[in-house]
């Protein structure tokens, strides 16, 4: 079952997070191919950063990360197949 | 990741249109179905020959077409998850079961095929029965074998949970005995030197000490109860140990007597430590020790 947090501080809510996550995933993936499965967490954050600087570090942080776990699970998916 | 991703979704997508390839697995797969079509007329035509009853030979024909193969797939895994499987299963009464089957069925294979082929004149002039037999039984039994998974993945996972938790409790119950058993060696220590001769605090602990061996008990008991449980789902029931009254009394007793002995060595506060003192000049000299330990006339 899917939940949603949402936010009563400046942060991003859950959702929002999830939203920009996936939309840069696709971003990077379309720019840079198969290779993102290769990329490091610092990596991501460093690709992502020109997009999420206007944000708290926290939620720069989580974005990078939930990146970077698509990237992973996406992998998966691939080897799997 | 529960949330569903638009990523991944596109990613599942892609991959879906990658469209089928052709690889050697697929043929070996197409062969195995050949070679399977050609065992049941094979088995049909020397089964129908031993019996008139067509019935017999046909359950006979399917016995002797997919009993081999599914049975032998237990023994040749071809998957990391399959070597896990087998490793797990080996010493179950089950796999020496599958292994003995299999065998007999590969022996019985193996016989009827090399009467068969040296029935052949031209194969038995050639001398290539053998060979015969041994295509025969790769096409008919190993190929086959080799593509069928014994268990789907989602039973693979359930039997590799079961071995771990199995592993786990194992693990956890040698831990608690190794516990236990220095717990009551160090009792053991302290009841062999006399109560007398212990010190206040080691009275103390030795009273804890039997009432923690009791509790020590209850949470394995209470630990093996919660394993089985998880692992096969029947409930098992747990009566603790320390709500039982007789074995309640026994440890207030121990209990009491300890402390009572602590307290009148309060009011003979001196002469205690000289003896306690004395014993520990003592304690390593193994002629003295008897003694020490049998003294009479100490009451506590």
């Amino acid at each position: 079952m899917d939940t949603y947090h949402f936010s009563t501080s400046r942060r991003l809510s859950e959702r929002d997070l999830f939203d920009l996550a996936d939309a840069l995933a696709l971003h990077l993936h379309e720019t840079l191919g198969s290779r993102v499965y290769l990329l490091a967490r610092a990596d991501v954050a460093q690709l992502i950063e020109q997009f999420v600087d206007d944000l708290l570090i926290e939620d720069q942080q989580d974005v990078a990360w939930i990146v970077w776990h698509l990237f992973q699970e996406a992998c998966e998916w691939e080897l799997r197949g | 990741m529960n949330v569903s991703s638009r990523y991944l979704d596109v990613i599942r997508g892609q991959r879906r249109r990658g469209g089928w390839q052709f690889s050697a697995k697929t043929l070996l797969a197409i062969l195995a179905v050949i070679a399977m079509l050609g065992s049941a007329v094979y088995w049909w035509g020397v089964q129908s020959q031993l019996t008139n009853n067509w019935i017999v030979a046909a359950a006979f024909t399917a016995i002797l077409v997919l009993a081999p193969p599914s049975l032998t797939s237990f023994l040749i895994p071809w998957s990391p998850g399959g070597m896990l499987l087998q490793r797990i299963n080996a010493r179950t009464i089950g796999y020496t079961v599958v292994i003995g089957a299999a065998l007999y069925l590969l022996y019985y294979s193996f016989e009827i095929q090399y009467s068969w082929w040296a029935a052949q004149e031209a194969v038995a002039e050639t001398g290539l029965i053998l060979q015969q037999v041994i295509i025969g039984i790769i096409g008919f039994i190993i190929i086959p074998a080799l593509l069928w998974t014994p268990v789907t993945s989602e039973e693979l996972f359930e039997q590799v949970r079961q071995a771990h938790l199995v592993r786990r409790y194992e693990l956890q119950t040698q831990a608690d005995i190794a516990i236990l058993r220095a717990t009551l060696l160090r009792a053991q220590e302290k009841t062999l030197r006399g109560f007398a001769n212990l010190t206040i605090q080691e009275r103390e602990e030795l009273a804890g000490v039997m009432r923690g061996l009791v509790k020590g008990i209850d949470q394995t008991l209470r630990d093996i109860s919660e394993s089985v449980r998880t692992v096969s789902g029947a409930t098992i029931p747990f009566s603790s140990l320390e709500d039982n009254e007789d074995i309640r009394g026994y440890l207030e007793y121990i209990s009491e007597s300890l402390t009572e002995s602590t307290l009148l060595s309060h009011s003979g506060g001196q002469a205690e430590s000289r003896s306690v003192q004395a014993y520990d000049d003592q304690r390593f000299d193994d002629s003295g020790y008897e003694g020490q330990r049998l003294r009479p006339g100490r009451s506590w």
